[in-house]
């Protein structure tokens, strides 16, 4: 059986961190169109398998399900498995249930079942509830001699969202787990099983760095071959830039420029070491407005000898010898903050409060 | 600092005025009006500007309006000064708004400009904002009194100085600063600022992601309908499938039974045909038979009606001839007897005679009948001769009778011989003879022998032909059903040998009943279906989508929380500052309250001793007696003064080691002989770089203005 793996699409989910609306809707239009690239992919196949989490909650866009269904619909005779997820589980008030997905699409339900796809056993299962510790199979279904393929959302090794067992995995003798949950791609043999997460098919935010896809299989009778595809139209990614000692914006510019960046990605920039400046993130994000998107994080601390400062005289010295006590506290970052709030009021510089 | 001269091209009322001064204590006498507070206002215009409009001001309020010249629209001067070891030239021109004022500094030593911020000159040079100079260094009339206002320079400094002479750093500023950025956060009140602001956000987004989300459960119920109208619509089509199918059915068999019936039809249309044809050859014998009696008939040379009629008058004129011969053959014979009659004349001629009588009155009484019924009805005119004849007999003797009877013959026998010429003139028996020719030959011709036998046969012939045509017409009208029959025989298809159809259901009629019901359903569910779609699109055209709110949500959160924190921070600075600024305080006030109640002390000969200052230079003193601690507002007007007048002199001794300048206008004008000498005598000595003591009052070592 040739199948494609995925999982994770979280549809209508909003794109953490993008608070230009412009750019959230290129990220959703090109969200979609993974999915249609997913279902091109998929003509080619016997099986779409997609491991949970298809939305991304129990609210659910009218045009993403006329896109889904139009989308399955243009599949022919290619089977759609869907194992529901934590985000979307299979409720009674589920889309999975209210929607009129085309004859082809089979969703698993709560209990396991199997459906056969090319002499091929695809067994599945489906979250009947966003929470679920315990995991939805204790044993795991014994593998009937021809290939087979088992299709669920959960956490292999984990202690949530369906902990799948390594023990349960090996006893079962199944050839192939198709596992959805985890955002990157992992795959791992347990016993005679080859376990894999394609991870999710577009990344939605900077907790899900790098390229993002899909895995394209084909399982027969001497094994299983997989391979990671990836779709994402762009990726997420973060760099760490020390600006300690550089006193101009320019300069900082310059350095976050030289840790390499394209006009593509979506950057998490942030500003560590210490400097006179405090950069105003505005006038470096403006700097970086060829990129798609840029965010940055000023983590920079103005360079301050509390010791020296406190061998002093004056206003200076008394609010420093005021505050000193709490730099070695479980507030040291909010006495470190206000020391230098009041260091900049005393110098007549303004307290950027914004 | 020392200022050298004073030059005033126009200000106030002063115009073109030149003042020379030198350093030290200068006492500046005026009269009322001569322009001593115009002065002290021009020094104070040429180093710190002229500020705009103050509200509830009024004239004096607006310094710039109440110095401008009548008439004009600019002031303008010059002061020469030494400041350090240099000495400068400061020139400045005042409009009406400060966009068109004029500010220039030069160095008098080699006359060039020295670039500078007009509001710089005097922090530079006095080394005190307008605010802090107003205070302390330019000490009006009475009323001295002064406070704190927001930035309060005095304090900051006395404040930085106590600890290293930082004067850079303002206390006050910063704490002004830091309470505006906790401001910006969270507003004095609680209820403005950006995190309540945040915080009025998140509500927001709650609200609308509530709405949403209650949008979103419609929509599920929605799509629940959907899918139920997609099961309904999938039955539905199904029942149509069948109903269709069963529709077929239905019109095969109605088919077949009008095909049935069609054949019945033909078939019977067949025989009618038949029946018709046998019919057509029935009337085209008839109608042969007619014909070949017709024929017949008319082959005899049938007269045509007319003659027929003709014939009939002719028999008829016949007849009358006949009667008329006959008659005139009776005439004959009457008038034969008549002559008879006269040719008898005895009694048995009487008897013979009435007997006579009585037969020619009866002749005479029959022709007359006759000739009236078939000549003229002017004959029975002859009936009364015959009824003389009747009665004559008895009328009359006998040879009267016989005379009267022989007079009377002749007068018959005149008029019937009369009678009888008449009917002579005619040839009856030639016209009869004649016409019974024609008659004669008619018949021979038609074969008959009489009128009755012609007319007979004519209306043989007349009905013949009334016959024929009534037969012609049948004739016809069969021809035309036949070709009606034969033509709707020819559109009948010939129906090919079928198996029998059996069906037992609705008809079509009630089928497409149905059907018609089905569909319409169908369109009003898929109406409802197209509905239920437009609502769904359009039900969220103006609503954001879920996740959208909730990641704005979060978001929103996040940047509260960092606010929050932000705000937790500036909170802290700004205590600590001020806990730093409590103590500083505590430090130079005693030392503030030092100098000044040393002062004090000197200026009322001992009477006040102690004086505590606030921080809003409010002024706590002790009375005479040391009993009580009164404030400055319930000493004197005079007292009041010297107090302030005090605190200014130890602020500018506790800020500077020695006082650039001091401007006074009439300080000591409220205070006694006693105290004024005192002050005076403070004044003398060399506190101060340069005194300027403006009076109205003279005194010795004065310059006149």
């Amino acid at each position: 059986m040739k199948f494609i793996h995925c999982g994770d699409f979280h549809l209508d989910t909003a794109f953490s961190g993008l608070s230009d609306a412009k750019r959230a809707a290129i990220r959703q239009a090109e969200l979609r169109r993974s999915f249609l690239a997913v279902i091109e992919l998929a003509k080619d196949v016997d099986a779409l398998l997609i491991a949970g989490d298809l939305f991304d909650q129990d609210c659910v866009e009218p045009e993403t399900i006329r896109l889904l269904c139009d989308g399955f619909a243009s599949l022919g005779d290619t089977k759609v498995l869907i194992a529901a997820g934590n985000h979307d589980p299979l409720t009674e008030n589920s889309y999975y249930n209210l929607a009129a997905f085309p004859q082809q699409v089979h969703v698993f339900g709560t209990t396991v079942s199997h459906v056969t796809v090319a002499d091929c056993d695809v067994y599945g299962i489906s979250f009947g509830k966003a929470v679920c510790d315990e995991p939805l199979l204790e044993v795991l279904p014994k593998s009937g001699g021809r290939p087979s393929v088992m299709l669920m959302h959960g956490d292999l090794g984990g202690h949530a969202y369906n902990p799948v067992k390594r023990e349960a995995i090996m006893q079962s003798g199944i050839d192939y787990l198709a596992l959805g949950h985890v955002h990157s791609f992992m795959q791992e043999t347990v016993g005679k099983t080859l376990c894999a997460y394609p991870g999710c098919p577009e990344g939605r935010g900077f907790d899900e760095l790098g390229p993002k896809g899909v895995i394209c299989g084909e399982i027969t009778d001497g094994g299983v071959n997989i391979q990671f595809v990836p779709i994402c139209s762009r990726e997420y990614c973060e760099l760490s830039v020390d600006v300690s000692g550089l006193g101009t914006h320019e300069a900082m510019l310059a350095a976050i420029r030289a840790c390499g960046m394209d006009e593509k990605n979506l950057y998490k920039v942030i500003l560590t070491g210490e400097t006179e400046l405090v950069p105003d993130t505005a006038v470096l994000t403006e700097g970086l407005s060829d990129c798609f998107f840029a965010k940055i994080y000023d983590k920079t601390v103005r360079p301050l000898d509390v010791d020296a400062m406190m061998a002093e005289q004056g206003i200076r010295s008394m609010l420093a010898g005021k505050l000193a006590p709490g730099l070695s506290g479980e507030e040291a970052a909010l006495h470190r903050k206000a020391l230098e709030y009041g260091l900049s009021a005393l110098e007549g510089r303004r307290v950027k409060a914004l | 600092m020392i200022i050298r001269k004073i030059e005033i091209e126009q200000f106030g009322g002063l115009r073109h005025y030149s003042l020379n001064l030198s350093g030290g204590f200068q006492y500046l006498y005026g009269e009322n009006e001569a322009g001593k507070s115009t002065l002290c206002a021009f020094l104070s215009a040429m180093f710190y500007g002229l500020p705009g409009k103050q509200r509830g001001g009024g004239l004096r309020g607006d310094a710039r309006n109440f110095y401008m010249p009548w008439g004009e629209t600019y002031m303008a001067g010059m002061v020469q000064f030494s400041a350090g070891d240099k000495e400068y030239v400061l020139k400045r021109r005042f409009g009406r708004t400060g966009r068109s004022d004029q500010c220039m500094l030069m160095s008098a030593d080699d006359w060039t400009e020295i670039p500078i911020e007009p509001e710089q000159i005097g922090p530079k040079f006095l080394g005190m904002g307008p605010e802090a100079f107003h205070k302390t260094i330019c000490i009006k009339q009475s009323g001295a009194a002064f406070s704190k206002d927001k930035e309060d320079e005095l304090m900051d400094r006395l404040s930085n100085l106590e600890q290293s002479g930082d004067e850079d750093a303002s206390v006050q500023k910063a704490l002004a600063e830091l309470s505006a950025a906790s401001c910006e956060l969270i507003s004095k009140t609680g209820r403005g600022g950006a995190i309540r602001q945040l915080e009025a956000e998140i509500e927001a987004l709650e609200a609308e992601a509530e709405r949403v989300r209650g949008k979103h459960l419609a929509f599920q119920d929605m799509l629940e309908e959907n899918k139920h109208l997609i099961t309904q619509n999938q039955e539905a089509e199904a029942q149509l499938s069948n109903l269709e199918a069963q529709y077929k059915e239905a019109l095969a068999y109605e088919q077949y039974c009008q095909r049935m019936e069609q054949q019945k039809s033909r078939d019977e249309l067949i025989e009618r045909c038949e029946a018709e044809k046998s019919l057509l050859a029935e009337t085209e014998k008839e109608h042969g038979l007619i014909l070949s009696e017709l024929e017949a008939l008319e082959a005899e040379t049938m007269p045509a009606q007319e003659t027929i009629l003709l014939l009939a008058e002719k028999e008829a004129l016949c007849s009358v001839l006949a009667e008329k011969e006959q008659a005139r053959q009776a005439l004959v014979a009457e008038l034969q007897t008549l002559q008879d009659a006269l040719s008898a004349t005895d009694t048995g001629q009487s008897q013979k005679h009435s007997t006579v009588w009585y037969i020619l009155a009866g002749l005479l009484a029959g022709a007359s009948v006759l000739c009236a019924l078939l000549v003229s009805p002017a004959f029975y005119f002859m009936l009364l001769p015959a009824l003389v004849f009747v009665f004559l007999p008895h009328l009359s003797g006998r040879k009267k009778e016989t005379k009267q009877k022989e007079a009377l013959h002749q007068a018959l026998y005149a008029e019937k011989k009369q009678q009888l010429d008449i009917l002579n003139e005619e040839d009856f028996a030639g016209q009869m003879k004649t016409l019974t020719e024609e008659i004669q030959t008619v018949y021979q011709k038609a074969k008959v022998d009489s009128l009755a036998a012609l007319s007979q046969k004519a209306e043989q012939v007349r009905l013949a032909r009334e016959r024929l045509i009534v037969v012609e017409q049948e004739r016809e009208r069969r021809k035309e059903s036949l070709a009606g029959l034969s033509a709707a025989f020819s559109h009948m298809t010939v129906s090919e040998e079928e198996n029998p159809v059996t069906y037992d259901g609705p008809t079509t009629r009630e089928l497409t009943a149905m059907l018609s019901l089905a569909r319409e359903t169908q369109v009003e569910r898929e109406r409802k279906q197209a509905q239920l779609q437009a609502t769904l699109d359009s039900g969220f055209a103006d609503s954001r989508s879920i996740s959208v709110i909730e990641t704005e949500i979060k978001h929103a959160r996040e940047h509260h929380a960092e606010l929050l924190d932000r705000h937790r921070a500036i909170e802290l600075a700004r205590k600590a500052l001020e806990d730093c600024h409590e103590e500083l305080k505590q430090v130079f006030a005693p030392a503030l309250n030092e100098k000044s109640s040393a002062l004090i002390e000197r200026l009322t000969g001992g009477r006040y001793r102690e004086i505590k200052v606030t921080d809003d230079y409010a002024m706590m003193l002790k009375t005479p007696d040391g009993s009580e601690i009164v404030e400055s507002d319930y000493v004197s007007a005079g007292t009041c003064d010297l107090l302030y007048f005090a605190l200014r002199i130890a602020v500018l001794q506790t800020l500077y080691e020695k006082i650039p300048l001091l401007i006074l206008d009439d300080t000591f004008i409220q205070m006694d002989e006693k105290r004024q000498k005192e002050a005076f005598s403070l004044l003398s000595e060399p506190i101060a770089d340069q005194i300027l003591y403006f009076s109205c009052h003279k005194a010795e070592n004065m310059t006149e203005i």
